[in-house]
């Protein structure tokens, strides 16, 4: 039986989206994880050490989570050593905690741990020993001895100097925190503080919380850390995204609705950006192998002119003329294909998110033209005109080939304009990328007090150190050691941490090891020190034994480090970070007073190669290289408009008359937004890419419509319609208080009132025959 | 003068007598903490004796104990060291002429052992010593009695048994045995009075 028209259509949109789906069940299967979260694919490939120690910084290793906790007493009698050991015992009972540490932890002596710690048979080499402090440390061991104060005996007639406690200090700095009836508690007493891991999840996260809230109340607690602060703000982004793009969409539909009065037609016209982003999805992970959920949220920003191609069209044949049918089509055409094309050359900015961001916008922006095409004969079926190419060409005006007015009385005046505004109120741009965080400033305050509470490392301040091998890296740290004590005592940092604290450098190791005495000498130094007590020599006879096999010791290497246990694998992961050809020292700072202190510092060592690391600046500079790319990439936008309307036109007159618009809306819209003292983020900027794009397509259909001699008003109403919905949605936007939605949000309004208006004011262009 | 004495010797001698017409009979665990439990201040000189087997030391120390109800116990040596410990349920208080220290009660069980076990008999609290050991009671008809603690934790790795000794709510001797052979053991007596004659 021959299908009717109906039947061809439905099949050919039903085959479109049988594709979408076939190719989606193929990435699903070969693909496990296509979506990923992984905010350094945005940062440039720079090669400085920064900018590498910035990317694996920001690339998650850690398995768990650690958060900081300072709680006070709820109660009138409850001492912080109650509490203390109450919360600790409520939170251990949580599934996902893995321990809870108040400074209460039993010491146990490193013989009656089974195994051995591996580290220990090299405490000789790992610290200082001092054979002259040797008479000092047996007196005080004896009076421990007498008064019964003796952890572990075999331990003390081994390690009667107790390297292994210096060395376990030096390994676990926090272990240094104020003590109160032996809990860790705030200087001043007032909070009792517990360290909590967990997994990293952020149920188990949201779990604690909840029961610390339950337990303590609101106001008794101050919970922090990394993982806790991306919960919030991912909780903040989703709250805010839900509602608002709810609305929005909610706009879009009830403005579709005015315009259609028909809910299968307002299905339709959504069919092209369900399209658009199926494809523009499949087509980033077919390409990359996986999609960043940034380019996701971000490029579905740019997709959001694809909704226009199916108002345009479905406002042509509303009109059920053929010849604004068969018009309108070819500039709906040429306004994707122009905005598709432009968006590609995000490519060129060679940072790979905002590559996939190019291939998702501009494969979902011809997948949106694709499908309003497909859904053409069945508009032509619902509205019952034929489609059929009509052989009598359309009557147009003509656009008067003499010197135009339109130049000097609008583009340059505008441009004069634009330029004033900016030189008397120049754009304030927003770099410090933090400053668009959701995350309130209360909890961002209680994560920097705790985080001195805890001497805890500030978040994006570290020294770097460079160097061409570990053994030349240790050196350097050792050189500097005693440097950064003295920022300490003088109170320029709090505290700060090196790898060569815990492992010293085998230059180092083998001073040691050649110093120490041997057997002989110990034995006489032994006879001097047990003199005023009980002990004899004989019972020192292990540690004789463990001072004579040190000596014969093979140095301990980084690799065989890493291998002891997971705190030294740990420490190595956190301390040193290499790169192709060299090894760069980590070493994090907490409680900075102040950067030039720190900046002065590095210029001193500037001989080692010493680096000042700061997180914000270096994040800020390279949002400021991505701003200039952004402006590049804006101007190949209207570069690649203006050529594909030279193409068409074959009139450099009527590029500019079509063009015009568009650059003069993108310049008002930063003039307006100086004017309002709103500061510029990147996300601006990509908005007025979207504004461009949008721009192209009511310049074309004022310009094209302009030019009809009959039904340039159903022109006008396709527009308007388009521009109604982007006008509602974008309003919505621009209310959120999250601040990437509302920079997105007002910068479109802006755009698109700006375009609407100029592109409308030529089409009352009088200079037409 | 001398009438004063006597008559004060008389009013202490029957105050004595009191608890010991109070118990004539053979005295129960509980009842015993029960008594322990009135107890609000204890002064006591000790002696302290300890025997290493593997250092084969063995050391005598002597001083004067303070115990205020509830939490407070005080060791003050005076031979052959002289300093103070001090030890209260969370902390343990070193204080000597050339070292201060404080340890926190869970970082060192062991060390604790003998105070928090010291503590727990002061303040009659039965449940908690029943909690970490295996108690048994037993009494004479002379009032004497005697208490074996035998560890039913992880502290059984380290202690062998805590045997104390009393006579009515006199605690008279704690001795506590270690797995290892190692004991220790503290003698408490009452503080002399000095006697003035007066001529």
């Amino acid at each position: 039986m021959k299908m009717t028209n109906r039947q061809i259509i439905f099949s050919s949109l039903i085959w479109i989206f049988i594709g979408i789906i076939a190719w989606a069940s193929l990435v699903a299967f070969f693909n496990k994880s296509p979506f990923q979260n992984d905010i350094t694919q945005f940062f440039p490939n720079q090669q400085s050490i920064e900018a590498q120690y910035l990317k694996n910084r920001l690339t998650p290793t850690q398995k768990t989570s650690w958060l900081m906790l300072a709680v006070k007493t709820n109660q009138p009698k409850q001492t912080l050593y109650d509490i203390s050991h109450t919360v600790q015992s409520q939170l251990l009972t949580l599934k996902g905690v893995k321990q809870v540490l108040n400074g209460a932890e039993p010491y146990q002596s490193p013989l009656q741990q089974s195994p051995t710690p591996k580290l220990y048979a090299y405490r000789y080499l790992m610290t200082s020993f001092e054979s002259a402090q040797l008479s000092a440390h047996i007196q005080q061991r004896w009076q421990e001895y007498q008064l019964g104060f003796v952890l572990d005996k075999h331990w003390l007639l081994d390690d009667p100097t107790f390297q292994w406690a210096l060395y376990q200090n030096k390994l676990k700095p926090i272990q240094q925190l104020v003590k109160e009836n032996g809990v860790w508690v705030s200087p001043q007493s007032t909070k009792a503080l517990l360290l909590i891991e967990t997994e990293k999840q952020p149920k188990v996260l949201a779990n604690l919380y909840k029961q610390l809230e339950r337990s303590l109340g609101k106001n008794n607690f101050q919970l922090s850390g990394a993982d806790w602060v991306a919960l919030q703000a991912e909780q903040q982004i989703r709250k805010g995204v839900n509602w608002i793009t709810s609305i929005a969409l909610g706009m879009v539909f009830l403005a579709l609705f005015i315009a259609f009065r028909s809910p299968k037609l307002i299905l339709f016209s959504s069919l092209p950006l369900l399209g658009a982003f199926s494809v523009g999805i499949l087509s980033t992970i077919s390409l990359f192998g996986s999609m960043q959920l940034i380019t996701l949220a971000l490029g579905a920003i740019l997709l959001g002119v694809a909704i226009d191609y199916p108002i345009h069209t479905i406002s042509a044949y509303q009109s059920r003329k053929l010849s604004v049918v068969q018009q309108i089509w070819p500039t709906i055409r040429l306004g994707a294909l122009t905005s598709a094309f432009g968006f590609l050359m995000l490519w060129w900015i060679n940072i790979e998110g905002l590559q996939q961001m190019a291939i998702f916008a501009s494969s979902g922006l011809l997948t949106a033209l694709f499908i309003t095409r497909a859904l053409k004969p069945f508009l032509a079926s619902h509205y019952k005109i034929d489609d059929i190419t009509s052989s009598e060409p359309p009557a147009k005006s003509m656009i008067n080939q003499t010197p135009s007015l339109y130049f000097v009385g609008y583009l340059l005046p505008g441009l004069v304009i634009i330029a004033a505004i900016l030189f008397l109120k120049p754009i304030q741009w927003q770099d410090d990328i933090a400053s668009l965080s959701p995350v309130s400033k209360g909890l961002i305050q209680t994560d920097r007090q705790l985080r001195s509470l805890f001497q805890y490392q500030e978040v994006g301040k570290q020294l770097l150190l460079p160097a061409k091998n570990i053994e030349v890296l240790l050196q350097h740290e050792e050189a500097l050691l005693a440097e950064l004590e003295h920022l300490k005592t003088t109170g320029a940092i709090q505290q700060f941490q090196l790898l060569a604290q815990s492992l010293p450098s085998q230059r180092l190791q083998a001073k040691r090891q050649k110093n120490l005495p041997d057997a002989k000498m110990v034995l006489t130094s032994l006879s001097h020190a047990v003199e005023a007590t009980r002990f004899t020599t004989t019972h020192f006879q292990p540690f004789i034994n463990s001072l004579e096999l040190s000596r014969k010791l093979p140095l301990m290497t980084y690799v065989k480090f890493i291998e002891t246990n997971e705190t030294s694998a740990r420490l190595a992961s956190q301390l040193v970070l290499s790169l192709s050809d060299q090894m760069v020292g980590v070493i994090p700072l907490s409680g900075v007073v102040s950067d030039q202190v720190i900046e002065d510092f590095v210029q001193q060592h500037a001989d080692l190669g010493l680096i000042y690391f700061n997180q914000r600046k270096l994040v800020a500079k390279q949002i400021t290289e991505i701003r200039f790319g952004l402006f590049q990439i804006l101007g190949f936008i209207l570069l690649m408009l203006g050529i594909s309307l030279w193409l068409k036109y074959r009139s450099v007159r009527q590029v500019i008359i079509v063009l015009s618009p568009i650059i003069m809306a993108i310049g008002l819209t930063l003039a307006t937004l100086a004017l309002l003292n709103i500061s510029l983020s990147i996300f601006h900027l990509m908005s007025l890419m979207l504004v461009a794009a949008i721009g192209i397509d009511y310049s074309l259909l004022f310009f094209e419509g302009a030019q009809q001699t009959k039904n340039s008003h159903e022109w006008s109403r396709s527009i308007r319609v388009a521009f109604l919905t982007t006008l509602g949605s974008f309003s919505i936007l621009s209310m959120s208080q999250l601040a990437l939605l509302n920079a997105i949000g007002i910068t479109v309004l802006i755009g698109v009132l700006w375009v609407y208006s100029l592109a409308f004011l030529l089409a009352k262009n009088p200079n037409r025959q | 003068m001398r009438l004063k004495q006597v008559a004060f010797k008389i009013i202490f001698l029957t105050n004595l007598c009191l608890p010991l017409t109070a118990f004539s009979q053979e005295i129960k665990l509980s009842e015993l903490f029960k008594a322990l439990n009135q107890v609000q201040t204890e002064h006591k000189s000790f002696i302290e004796e300890q025997f290493d087997p593997l250092l084969e030391i063995s050391q005598t120390q002597s001083g004067e104990m303070y115990y205020q109800s509830p939490n407070l116990l005080e060791q003050r040596y005076e031979k052959p060291i002289a300093g103070t410990i001090t030890f209260t349920p969370t902390l343990i208080k070193f204080n000597f002429p050339d070292r201060t220290l404080e340890l926190p009660v869970e970082g060192f069980p062991e060390v604790a052992l003998f105070s928090q076990t010291f503590l727990n008999l002061l303040n009659g609290n039965l449940a908690l010593l029943q909690k970490n050991f295996e108690l048994a009671f037993k009494a004479s008809e002379n009032q004497v009695w005697q208490l074996s603690l035998t560890p039913t934790n992880q502290l059984k790795k380290h202690i062998q048994a805590i045997q104390i000794i009393g006579s009515q709510t006199e605690i008279q001797s704690i001795l506590l045995t270690k797995t290892s052979g190692d004991w220790r053991k503290i003698t408490l007596q009452p503080i002399a009075v000095k006697t003035i004659e007066v001529k």
